[in-house]
């Protein structure tokens, strides 16, 4: 009934899965082919990129969905310069990456496990608990601390934050240590070449006294519909 | 003149209809959505008599009341869970890169179902057993009266005119009801809860709903408002049309009942048993000794007629002798 | 109010009467039968049947398996020594309830009929057996030396009569349990001579009328309303307050009950 990102405990900008998502900008006119790889990616398959005036601004592909493969609506391919290149692969069990050729096909001009200047990675970490941000390339490190969603700060008329939290990635990762609510998004704008690895270290279950708060908060929600029927 | 007359007063006919009106269990499953609430209701009544018979000059008579027992009355509660959606945004923008462009987005989250848009909790069953008793329903109607022959018999029938049953009602004045569906919800989050670990999921799923239990959720979408009693007994009237139902039961069940039956043909003796030694002259076959039975003579039924005035039924009929 | 009411017509009842006179007519003719020998055929006596003696035959034949007559005792004569057939046989009957419509009655009852009364016509036809003289004193007959005791006298005819009388009555309900029973206000036959031997005929009849016939006619009139309706698990009771009940009025008999439900 969980889908598996709900507990997605690891994200990998090399190894494309589940809430998280690359973009890259194509900025001259021409011809291009997007390779999908990766070890339960089969048959490989191909995308055609084609840039040039009056295209789109964006060209959303799935990697890891055979079936889904280009997203419809949003025109074959055909990307206005300076558009960017989506790429998710949500149902993938393990990651994905790309490959972007251009005259060569035998030499790729891109490889989304290296992303470099100008590149987004963005993923969504759900699950409490602190977590361990690091650039496997350069091994610059950032914290980062997803709060409970506890049930008492909704009582209290509060909601969960949705704003997108934005970190540079560069020499270092700024800001290197966040506090975010399950549910908001990590954009990563990146400066310098990196591998970005989203790793679960210690996971939050919520403060203790939550179950039995829980009881007395129905207890009285069904006071307050149903009545007190004892003196 | 008719050979034979007979009347019924209205009270005697009354007391009769009740006897005969009893049915067995006349048994009903209904199911309506709306709003995210699924809600079913299985439950059976019967025809324990009737009240205030009213003749109408010719055929027919008013009855005020059917008496309606309520013998059964469970709800089934399906809650459907708002799909918890993720994603569907825009995360990056042209002009964020170059201001004098256009604000297309150039990256995009795609929308992701968190919890699936079949999700759902229940069905509760709800045993509203307790309370069957307050469950208030009036029910009249017009009927009329016919004969048939039938089966060696003159069948004075009863069929239904036209049946009214108006919206039910439930008169809790010790308030069971609200216990009853307290309890049901309290379990149904438990269960829930249980079977569905972990609970930071739970709580994330809530959280993103902003309910801050998943009692207040079941709540909200039960929508109960300040009286349970007319919650209730709008579901039953309006989203389940429950009068409709039970005026297709009823009917069903009502259909010819046999109020009077008339032998036919009218025996104007009684079979009578003798000893062939006490008679004579036999028309042949002359039946083997000692005794024998002797039929009983009978005429038949013969322009039959029964109508209403303002105090009587009256049955004519002719022999046909 | 009565919970039931039920009528039926004196017409109705005529119909009736005739209906049953012809599909059971042994409610109508009571015969002593005679005797009738058996003979082998060396011409010897080797038994005695039934011999079925009467004025009117029952024509037509009553349905299959229905006797014609019931079996009355023979009756005796001082001075002869054996019983002697007889036959009596109800040809006509008729009712008429007040007012008194189809029945002219005759000045001995003096008309025209009195409320609550039903009044009855009746042809009722006799026969006698003559006594042969021969039969007085004769020794009875034998066969190879053996004596037939004969219980009644054999004959093959006999001697009949016609009366006509009219009967006057009323209903009354009584103790125990609303019996209803009937009372006669009055008989006559009509052209009998003397006065005397009418008087005793009339002595017969009455007996004969209120012991045999009458009292079926009237058979439990509380509960025929209910068997006719099929009711069930109902006791019923003549409905007090009523000037009479049953009452006879309109050429109908009426009767006005209240039910008891179990």
């Amino acid at each position: 009934m969980f889908p598996t990102m709900l507990t997605q405990t690891q994200f990998d900008s090399g190894a494309l899965a589940g809430l998280a998502s690359i973009a890259h900008p194509m900025r001259d006119v021409g011809y291009w082919r997007l390779a999908a790889a990766g070890r339960r990616v089969a048959p490989r398959r191909q995308f055609d990129v084609i840039v040039r005036e009056g295209g789109q601004a964006r060209y959303a592909i799935e990697l890891a969905d055979a079936d889904r493969g280009r997203m419809a609506g949003l025109g074959e391919g055909f990307l206005a310069p300076g558009g960017m290149i989506n790429l998710v692969a949500r149902g993938a069990r393990t990651g994905c990456h790309a490959l972007l050729y251009g005259d060569r096909p035998d030499e790729p001009l891109w490889d989304s496990r290296e992303l470099r200047q100008g590149d987004g990675y963005a993923c969504m970490p759900m699950r409490p608990g602190s977590w361990r941000i690091e650039n496997l390339l350069d091994g610059a490190v950032g914290r980062l601390r997803v709060a409970y969603p506890d049930p008492r700060t909704i009582a209290a008329g509060q909601r969960l934050a949705t704003a997108l939290v934005r970190v540079t990635v560069g020499m270092a990762i700024l800001p290197d240590d966040l506090r975010i609510d399950p549910g908001q998004l990590l954009v990563f704008a990146i400066d310098v070449r990196c591998r970005l690895a989203v790793t679960l270290e210690q996971p939050d279950d919520g403060p203790p006294e939550l179950a039995a708060w829980r009881e007395e908060r129905s207890r009285m929600a069904l006071e307050r519909v149903f009545g007190n029927d004892r003196c | 003149m008719s050979d034979v007359s007979l009347s019924v007063s209205e009270a005697a006919f009354e007391t009769i209809f009740s006897r005969i009106l009893p049915t067995p269990l006349l048994p009903f499953d209904e199911s309506a959505s709306f709003a995210g609430l699924q809600f079913g209701v299985a439950g059976a009544i019967h025809i324990a008599g009737a009240d205030g018979v009213d003749f109408e000059d010719g055929d027919t008579f008013w009855l005020d009341e059917l008496e309606i027992a309520w013998d059964k009355l469970v709800l089934r509660l399906g809650f459907d869970i708002p799909t918890v959606r993720v994603g569907g945004f825009c995360i990056l923008r042209l002009d964020d890169i170059l201001p004098w462009e256009s604000n297309d987005c150039v990256w995009e989250l795609p929308e992701t179902d968190l919890f699936g848009a079949d999700t759902d909790i229940g069905p509760l069953v709800i045993d509203l057993g307790p309370i069957v008793s307050y469950v208030v329903t009036e029910v009249s109607g017009r009927f009329r009266i016919s004969g048939v022959s039938e089966g060696g018999t003159l069948k004075l029938k009863v069929h239904k005119q036209s049946i009214d049953v108006d919206p039910i009602s439930i008169q809790d004045t010790f308030g069971k009801l609200p216990a009853i569906l307290q309890a049901a919800i309290v379990a149904a989050g438990a269960k829930y809860v249980t079977a569905n670990p972990p609970a930071f999921a739970i709580d994330l799923a809530l959280g993103i709903l902003g309910f801050p239990s998943l009692t207040e959720l079941l709540l909200d979408i039960l929508d109960i408002g300040d009286d349970l009693q007319e919650w209730l007994t709008r579901w039953l009237n309006v989203e389940i049309g429950l009068p409709n139902v039970l005026e297709g039961l009823i009917t069903t069940a009502v259909l010819k009942k046999t109020m009077f039956d008339i032998p036919d043909p009218y025996s104007l003796l009684p079979p009578i048993k003798m000893d062939i030694a006490d008679f004579g002259g036999f028309a042949d076959p002359q039946p083997p000794g000692p005794t024998t039975t002797l039929a009983a003579p009978a005429a038949s039924i013969v322009n039959p007629a029964a109508r209403f005035d303002a105090d009587m039924l009256h049955i004519r009929f002719d022999l046909g002798l | 109010m009565a919970d039931l009411y039920a009528a039926v017509t004196d017409d109705a009842l005529n119909r009736i009467a005739g209906f049953l006179h012809a599909r059971a007519p042994y409610l109508f003719n009571y015969v002593a039968p005679s005797l009738k020998a058996r003979h082998d055929d060396a011409g010897n006596i080797v038994g005695f049947d039934d011999n079925w003696v009467v004025c009117s035959d029952v024509d037509p034949a009553p349905p299959p398996g229905v006797p014609r007559y019931r079996r009355i005792p023979p009756f005796g004569v001082p001075g002869v020594p054996i019983k002697l057939p007889c036959a009596i046989q109800l040809i006509d009957l008729r009712f008429d309830f007040h007012p008194g419509d189809t029945i002219t009655l005759p000045p001995q009852l003096a008309g025209p009929l009195a409320p609550q009364r039903f009044a009855l016509r009746a042809q009722v036809q006799f026969g006698l057996a003559c006594i042969p003289p021969e039969a007085i004193g004769a020794p009875p007959p034998t066969t190879h030396g053996r004596q037939w005791i004969l219980p009644v006298l054999p004959v093959d005819s006999l001697e009949c009569f016609l009366i006509q009388f009219f009967v006057i009555g009323h209903l009354v309900v009584g103790p125990p349990g609303q019996q209803i029973g009937l009372e006669l206000d009055g008989l006559e036959i009509v052209d009998i001579q003397p006065p005397g031997l009418e008087q005793a005929v009339e002595c017969y009849l009455v007996a004969m009328l209120k012991g045999a016939i009458l009292p079926q006619l009237v058979l439990a009139l509380q509960a025929v309303p209910v068997h006719t309706l099929g009711l069930i698990a109902v006791t019923p009771s003549l409905s007090a307050g009523l000037p009479d009940n049953p009452a006879i009025e309109h050429d109908a008999l009426h009767v006005w009950l209240d039910l008891a439900f179990a």
